[in-house]
């Protein structure tokens, strides 16, 4: 089931803030990502989404440069990773999974030690800083699991930058704190348009804002879609006549996936002709799908069986 | 640059980095070597002063900790992923550290060089100890095996090498006299090897040298499932007997190497091995030197001991896993007594081997008996120090736990070292003193063993366990619905214990004084006559512990009543409440009913006067005062401070005390039970056999006690007359004022 590894929506731009290349990595005899392509413009706030395992936490290290890739390249506001220029570094912002250091730093030293790398005009967001209503006194070890989140994420993106790169940002916040930071987020993604890109698997908080979706499992990109191709290119067809063969298809539709039951979830439906798309209808029922959880499941249940 | 220097601040560098504080430590011990410096003598190298014992170790481990302490302190600042993409973070760690190793180093070659080292080796040696720092710093990032795994502290074996560097001489001599052509290329591998650690931090290199695969071949470890099962039938106590332990060896020693105290204790005691065994002085009884220091050392295994089963998790594991459900303290005390069951289970085996070697040995039995002594109660000490540390700090763990327990453990082994050679390398016929020594070792220990153990059980039964750690405990009653305070009882029976108290007090703090000028005598004696490999002469240690001078005399009456008093007090006020201290039936510290009674009681001071006075023209006071049995009040015919100490403490001092003890606390308890007349009778009676002493022994004047009789009357007719402790206490100080202005206008 690689069909869905090189779709992509976009045409690869050069001046793209996050532009990534074949990338392959492998942990000795484990492949945990396998020849991954795909570009983010100004402005967009992407969701990675994929079950444990999947290799999401892995692909953004290696985004932000803190791993390697064995084959493959990142580009960065035009910057090779590796070689990053310090005004481009000023950019970026991330988020990892478990912020477990500093333990013995008191909250608010530990904010002004690290605000001090930054300049000074760009060493405080009022509003996620209210938003995360830290103790500066507090130790960091003393720090509950959602609050050292939060000081994770104000230590990354105080400095508000124009690469916001967010490894479950969410996944131990109260649901009101959730919904809020989401908010804050997105909207001064779209107020200074910088990108965003954020893993996650709790899709309901961020499923309407997200203006595309990447499907990672098992170290493959298996989609790559937007809003709009969700609801253009992308169609659920149920078979009208209960049978063991498959009607057959017009020649443009790329089957994804197919359950069990015989649906099949299929790609190229915005090409097609009106008297193509009448063809299908009468063999199949279509339906635009809803959400992303529901290809997500069914995209990584085929895999899995 | 500017940022990066705040990472080096004392509280961000210091806090939670016990490698970089013993660092430091051991940098002061350097200074103050150097400052010392011509002074040495070397035992290998006579000329050589920079392989001298002291600057190995000092040098040695000094850089050893200080470059683990630094590159912790590094790779844990720069190893956080949050941390990556801030611009120049990295960068300028880097730098900053490479300098400070860089300042390290070449301190280290002045160092040596001052101490006329070889340049070769000046250069090396530094950064070798560097290099163990690095090694030493990895050990906790790299040591991935589960905690309780038994082959978790083998590992440390890797820092074996540096160990011996510094405390085996020859070795340090032979690569500090390397020939330039060797010694160059090794420093520069070396240099590598440290730029390496400052490029990338371990977790990184090992991600670089792809030993994710490889991590799964890894030294099986102990399984103990089976040996626990075997074990299950028993009585809960007797599961954590020594016999279930002691597969755990390996655990016990890793765990004691893992901690910053365990390396100091056992580099400690390397070092004194070290010195002892290098020269044996001529003419000494081997066996018994060899005894005397093996009993030094095993008595850490009883730190050990206490280190292991004092660890958080297990304490951790024990109160949360439910089965006791909310009876923390009943919890608590059945651990307290199993540990306490279980250290005798260790003290009497570990007694075993001694006690048969010595008597093949054969050394006289009570020489035995007195070693072994005080070897248990080293042993013990060791084992409660972890546990002291808990109740003193509240934390498992920390700079403040280790170094008290380090101090601890170190000043045991000296005190253990000295007392050992007191009682088995002295000749048998010079232990007349040995009973005292053994008895008071063993009730020190006693004493520390009761102190630590309630400590514990009230510092953890209070603390919180379940999210906070030990610091903060569960939330007090607060709010308008807390009851107002109980009074407490005073009952008779405690009013007499209180007179009694202040009576006997006196002669206890005093006899302690004398029991600690004794100890430091015999301390003095032997630290002075043990570096000469000589023993003290038994005549030598009486006479001076015979001779005391007046000073000491004077100072410890001094001290005796000031500290009795002080402590009295204290429990009163911590005791009584306020209104039991208020009230006129309690101790009655309020003003009187009325002004008069001050001018009352400057009359029946008035009247006093006269009556002694009289007394004196009746009965003559004896001519002659021994000088012997005066006591403290020698000190109006010293000067200086004593002088002015006792002036303060018999004019203003005394009366209030002895007024709250006596007419206040004793006559309110006694009150509760009988009339107030009665009780005020014997509070007089007890009031004047506390003066008994000091006017028969030392003033030989039994008559005085006539006007004090008298003084004790009027004071009781001043406090139920006008129901006040202040009118009395005005009279006892014109009294005693009185007294004192005779005495030195005389």
């Amino acid at each position: 089931m690689t069909a869905a590894a090189t779709v992509s929506s976009k045409p690869i731009a050069d001046n793209a803030p996050l532009r990534c290349l074949q990338l392959s990595k492998r942990f000795g005899t484990q492949e945990v990502l396998k020849d991954i392509s795909f570009t983010l413009d100004a402005g967009e706030f992407a969701v990675l989404i994929g079950p444990n395992g999947a290799g999401k936490s892995t692909l953004l290290s290696i985004l932000v440069g803190l791993i390697l890739p064995d084959r493959g390249s990142v580009f960065v506001l035009d910057g090779e990773i590796a070689r990053l220029k310090e005004a481009q570094r000023l950019e970026i912002g991330y988020v990892p999974q478990d912020f477990s250091g500093f333990g013995w730093m008191p909250v608010g030293e530990l904010l002004d030690y690290i605000g001090a790398f930054y300049p000074r005009e760009r060493r405080c967001w009022p509003e996620l800083e209210d938003w995360a209503a830290l103790s500066r006194r507090t130790r960091v070890q003393e720090l509950s699991g959602g609050q050292r989140q939060r000081l994770a994420i104000v230590l990354a993106l105080r400095h508000r930058p124009r690469l916001v790169l967010l490894d479950e940002p969410v996944s131990s916040l109260d649901p009101r704190a959730r919904l809020d930071f989401v908010r804050l987020l997105h909207g001064d993604c779209r107020a200074r348009g910088s990108t965003c890109l954020l893993s996650s698997h709790i899709l309901s908080d961020l499923e309407p804002l997200a203006d595309r979706s990447l499907i990672l499992h098992q170290g493959c990109l298996l989609g790559d879609w937007s809003t709009v191709d969700r609801r253009e290119d992308l169609r659920w067809l149920y078979p009208r006549a209960d049978g063991l063969d498959l009607p057959t298809l017009p020649a443009g539709l790329e089957v994804l996936t197919k359950t069990t039951d015989g649906t099949i979830l299929v790609r190229g439906w915005r090409a097609l002709s009106a008297t193509e798309r009448a063809q299908s209808e009468a063999l199949w029922r279509s339906e635009i799908p809803q959400d992303m959880g529901s290809i997500f499941l069914a995209l990584t249940d085929a895999e899995r069986s | 640059m500017t940022a990066a220097w705040r990472s080096l601040r004392p509280g961000f560098f210091l806090r939670d980095n016990l490698y970089a504080t013993s660092g430091g430590l051991f940098f002061v011990v350097l200074a103050v070597g150097l400052s010392l410096s011509n002074t040495r003598v070397d035992p290998w190298h006579p000329n050589h002063a920079w392989a001298a014992m002291g600057t190995r170790t000092s040098l040695g481990l000094g850089f050893l900790m200080l470059g683990a302490g630094m590159f912790t302190h590094y790779w844990r600042t720069v190893a956080e992923p949050l941390v990556f993409p801030v611009p120049r973070f990295r960068r300028d760690h880097r730098w900053l550290f490479s300098a400070l190793l860089g300042l390290l180093a070449v301190f280290g070659f002045f160092v040596l060089l001052h101490r006329q080292a070889a340049p070769t080796g000046a250069v090396l040696l530094p950064l070798i100890f560097l290099l163990g720092g690095a090694v030493l710093a990895t050990l906790p990032i790299s040591l991935s095996t589960p905690a309780g795994s038994a082959t978790r502290g083998l590992r440390l074996l890797v820092l074996s090498p540096f160990y011996l560097l510094i405390f085996s001489g020859p070795i340090y001599w032979r690569i500090g006299t390397l020939p330039p052509n060797a010694a160059v290329p090794l420093a520069l591998l070396i240099a590598g090897f440290l730029g390496l650690g400052l490029l990338y931090t371990p977790r990184e290199l090992r991600a670089f040298l792809d030993l994710r695969g490889s991590a799964r071949r890894r030294v099986p470890s102990l399984r103990l499932g089976r040996w626990s099962k075997a074990w299950a039938w028993t009585p809960p106590g007797w599961r954590f007997a020594p016999w279930v332990y002691g597969p755990r060896l390996y655990g016990i020693l890793g765990s004691l190497l893992q901690q910053g105290i365990g390396l100091a204790a056992l580099a400690f005691s390397f070092s004194i091995a070290l010195a002892f065994a290098s020269h044996v002085p001529a003419g000494a009884d081997i066996p018994d030197l060899v005894i005397v220091r093996t009993l030094t050392f095993a008595s850490i295994f009883g730190l050990a001991w206490g280190s292991w089963t004092s660890r958080p998790f297990e304490w951790q594991y024990l109160l949360l896993t439910g089965a006791w459900g909310d009876h923390r303290e009943t919890m608590l005390a059945r651990w307290m007594q199993d540990f306490a069951r279980h250290l005798l289970l260790l003290v009497a085996a570990s007694l075993l081997i001694p006690f048969l070697v010595l008597i093949y040995l054969q050394v006289p039995i009570w020489t035995i008996l007195a070693t072994l002594t005080v070897f248990t109660a080293s042993l013990v000490i060791n084992a409660y120090l972890p546990m002291a540390a808990v109740a003193i700090t509240g934390a498992f763990r920390g700079v403040r736990y280790g170094l008290l327990v380090g101090t601890g453990a170190v000043i045991n082994m000296l005190v253990l070292n000295f007392l050992l050679a007191g009682s088995l390398l002295a000749p048998s016929a010079a232990r007349t003193q040995a009973p005292v020594w053994d008895v008071s070792a063993s009730l020190v220990a006693l004493l520390f063993v009761l102190v630590a153990h309630q400590g514990v059980k009230g510092r953890l039964g209070r603390a919180d366990w379940l999210l906070t750690g030990l610091g903060r405990g569960p939330a007090r009653h607060v709010g308008p619905t807390m009851a107002p305070t109980r009074e407490r009882p005073w009952t008779p029976l405690a009013a007499l214990l209180l007179m009694i108290a202040f009576f006997l007090g006196q002669p206890v703090v005093a006899a302690f004084a004398v029991f600690a000028r004794g100890f430091w005598i015999g301390l003095e004696l032997g630290a002075r006559y043990g570096v000469q490999h000589l023993k003290p002469p038994v005549a030598l240690l009486h006479a001076r512990i015979a001779e005391l001078s007046l000073d000491f005399r004077v100072w410890t009456g001094l001290l005796a009543y000031i500290l009795t008093a002080a402590a009295l007090l204290g429990f009163l006020r911590w005791y009584l409440s306020r209104e039991q201290w208020r009230s006129p039936q309690g101790i009655g510290w309020c003003p009187a009913s009325t002004v008069r009674a001050y001018p009352v009681a400057l009359m029946l001071a008035l009247l006093l006067f006269g009556l002694s006075a009289l007394l004196v023209q009746i009965f003559p006071p004896p001519t002659h005062l021994s000088p012997q049995t005066l006591g403290v009040f020698d000190a109006f015919h010293m000067t200086g401070w004593p002088r002015y100490l006792m002036i303060f403490l018999s004019v203003i001092l005394a009366p209030v005390v002895e007024e709250i003890v006596f007419r206040g606390a004793g006559l309110a308890g006694l009150r509760q039970r009988l009339s107030p007349w009665l009780a005020g009778g014997i509070v007089s009676l007890l009031f004047v056999l506390v003066h008994l002493p000091s006017k028969v022994d030392n003033f030989h004047y039994p008559e005085a006690l006539i006007p004090i009789a008298a003084l004790a009357l009027a004071l009781l007719w001043l406090r139920l007359k006008y129901r006040s402790l202040w009118p009395g206490i005005f009279l006892h100080a014109s009294w005693n004022g009185a007294a004192v202005l005779a005495t030195l206008l005389h």
